[in-house]
């Protein structure tokens, strides 16, 4: 990134091809799967680090700070429109008759596409920093420590939201466990 | 409670709970239920991981959109000429790394300054001395003429003054009103401001907006973030130093540092004590070191900032000389960029304070290095540099 702040650009393109996907899907993971909005944030992001790149302090490691601007930017999301508890797709109550159900009938066949909905649906359930440090940590396996950076909060508060993100889901996913 | 979920973690990626050993188990059961609610923990993991690998490898970069950024980015490509920029380049050649970069430049900040003001004139007039050649009776008549043609020789001797901050300063007129300072009339904290309203452009009149939160902290951003957010990011900052560096104030990490030192000043009001946060991102308020990373300004901002901690020191080296006992000088800057990077408004604001006050400060917060505070208002971003020099 240090060459790009310096007119370098291959050096931005590489940066493109490297971050943009995943940036792609973390918008996606953060703004309730809305496919177009995510896609927008991606190219907000882009835009702003084309139009600025010296905003980018090389004290800190590129991918633990574009996180953080990304971060800032679905901050910003839920500030505006209070997307925390919108839940794309069919209506959460219903999802939740579904899910009392098949808890309760293990005759009923669970498949990995029916635990993948139900993730989705707990997923966007999370207060937003959870969600955040679970995805930054179990999508893109970063450490605690680059995690509390990216969110500006201490090692002990991500290691706790982790630890009851992930204890949450699991009784949450129990039952829609399949092998 | 506070587990240690990377240990815990560690454990459910490798091992089942079965094979854990008694003081693992003893770690697992201090923080779960049981074996059930490990494996179930330990299988959730797992699966995720499997979905979101899936869901990633399905996304790839968009072609058009690549266009579009790399379009902007050569719009926006910044310019990498002048002097400036070559003194930013030697620096980063010489120093590689930006903490040993950064402590050099403020070093030689501090060099520039203090030497500045020790070879700074004093209300003294040019000195004119008679340099009397040795006298030798051997000397034959050659000599004697020689010497008697040079008997009498009248130098000027001329204070040192440093290129980079004194060589333009020297007008008469300056230091027609540095003699006319009485000497000793400082006696208490004095605020000087100084506006240089003939690079403002219309556009630069738009303000930032400010918000004063309930407990006495600024922001400077167009988007208020939410009051907890900011005390919490502003007090874990203020952790994140303390942790790093022996404070002044004796905070500690077990004795984090209060709020107080680490509040923001309002423009246009000086507060004592301010800037000693690291670097935090609230909201669209981003504070980061002036220093570090300045290689990597646009070249523009980069001389703009200088120039105007040039100028404004020139003018507070002169000024000082007005200020009998004042022992140090707090600076405040005020600097806004255009979309370009180029600065269009430069205010300068600063305190002569005496000893006393300084030890108020020493109590409060580290001052140096500065901090610069830039937000975000339309097309036109604001830093703002906050500097204690001792004079």
């Amino acid at each position: 990134m240090a060459k790009a702040a310096k007119g370098d650009s291959r050096a931005f393109a590489l940066i493109y091809d490297r971050y943009a996907g995943k940036m792609n899907w973390y918008f996606l993971r953060m703004l309730g799967k809305d496919a177009e909005k995510a896609r927008d944030f991606t190219q907000d992001l882009f835009v702003k680090l084309a139009e600025k790149p010296h905003l980018f302090d090389t004290g800190k490691k590129f991918s633990t700070w574009i996180y953080a601007v990304a971060h800032n930017m679905c901050k910003n999301e839920y500030r505006k429109q209070s997307i925390r508890h919108h839940v794309p797709g069919d209506d959460i109550g219903v999802e939740h008759k579904v899910s009392d159900k098949h808890a309760k009938d293990p005759a009923m066949e669970v498949d990995k596409s029916t635990f993948e909905k139900m993730l989705e649906i707990e997923l966007n359930l999370l207060d937003e920093n959870h969600r955040t440090a679970f995805l930054l940590r179990y999508k893109e396996e970063m450490s605690i420590k680059e995690i509390a950076e990216i969110m500006g909060s201490s090692e002990g508060t991500v290691k706790s939201r982790l630890f009851y993100t992930v204890k949450k889901l699991s009784e949450k996913l129990k039952a829609f466990e399949y092998n | 409670m506070n587990p240690d979920i990377e240990k815990i973690e560690h454990l459910l990626m490798a091992k089942s709970f079965n094979e854990l050993s008694s003081a693992e188990r003893e770690l697992v059961l201090a923080h779960l239920s049981g074996a059930s609610e490990y494996e179930h923990m330990r299988a959730t993991i797992s699966r995720v991981k499997t979905v979101f690998s899936a869901e990633a490898a399905g996304i790839s970069p968009e072609l058009d959109m690549k266009e579009a950024v790399l379009n902007r980015f050569e719009q926006n490509k910044p310019a990498n000429t002048g002097i400036l920029s070559k003194i930013s380049s030697f620096f980063e050649t010489l120093f590689p790394n930006p903490g040993v970069r950064f402590a050099g430049s403020i070093g030689l900040v501090i060099v520039l300054v203090i030497t500045g003001i020790a070879f700074w004139p004093k209300n003294e007039e040019h000195v004119a001395y008679m340099k009397l050649p040795e006298m030798n009776e051997q000397t034959d008549k050659t000599k004697d003429s020689e010497v008697q043609q040079n008997q009498v020789e009248i130098s000027t001797i001329t204070p040192s003054k440093p290129d980079l901050i004194l060589s333009e300063i020297a007008e008469e007129d300056i230091l027609a009103d540095q003699t006319e300072a009485e000497s000793g009339a400082f006696a208490e904290d004095e605020a000087v401001e100084k506006n240089y309203p003939a690079e403002v452009p219309a556009a630069a009149s738009e303000s930032v907006p400010v918000y004063r939160n309930d407990d006495g902290y600024y922001q400077y951003s167009n988007t208020r973030t939410a009051d907890a957010d900011f005390k919490r990011n502003e007090v874990s900052d203020a952790v994140k130093v303390y942790d790093k560096k022996a404070s002044p104030a004796g905070a500690s990490k077990t004795k984090p540092a209060k709020k107080e030192e680490v509040a923001a000043p309002a423009p246009g009001k000086v507060e004592l004590g301010s800037g000693i946060a690291q670097e935090s991102s609230m909201g669209e308020l981003k504070r980061i070191p002036v220093w570090p990373g300045m290689e990597n300004e646009t070249s523009e901002a980069y001389r703009g900032t200088l120039r105007k901690l040039e100028q404004y020191f020139k003018e507070e080296l002169v000024s000082i000389q007005n200020k009998g006992n004042a022992s140090y000088i707090y600076l405040k800057l005020e600097l806004n960029f255009n979309t370009k990077g180029e600065v269009i408004k430069a205010k300068a604001k600063s305190e002569y304070i005496t000893s006393e006050t300084l030890q108020k400060i020493e109590k409060k917060a580290m001052l140096l290095p500065a901090f610069r505070f830039t937000s975000q208002s339309g097309d036109i971003s604001t830093s703002q540099v906050y500097l204690l020099r001792i004079l």
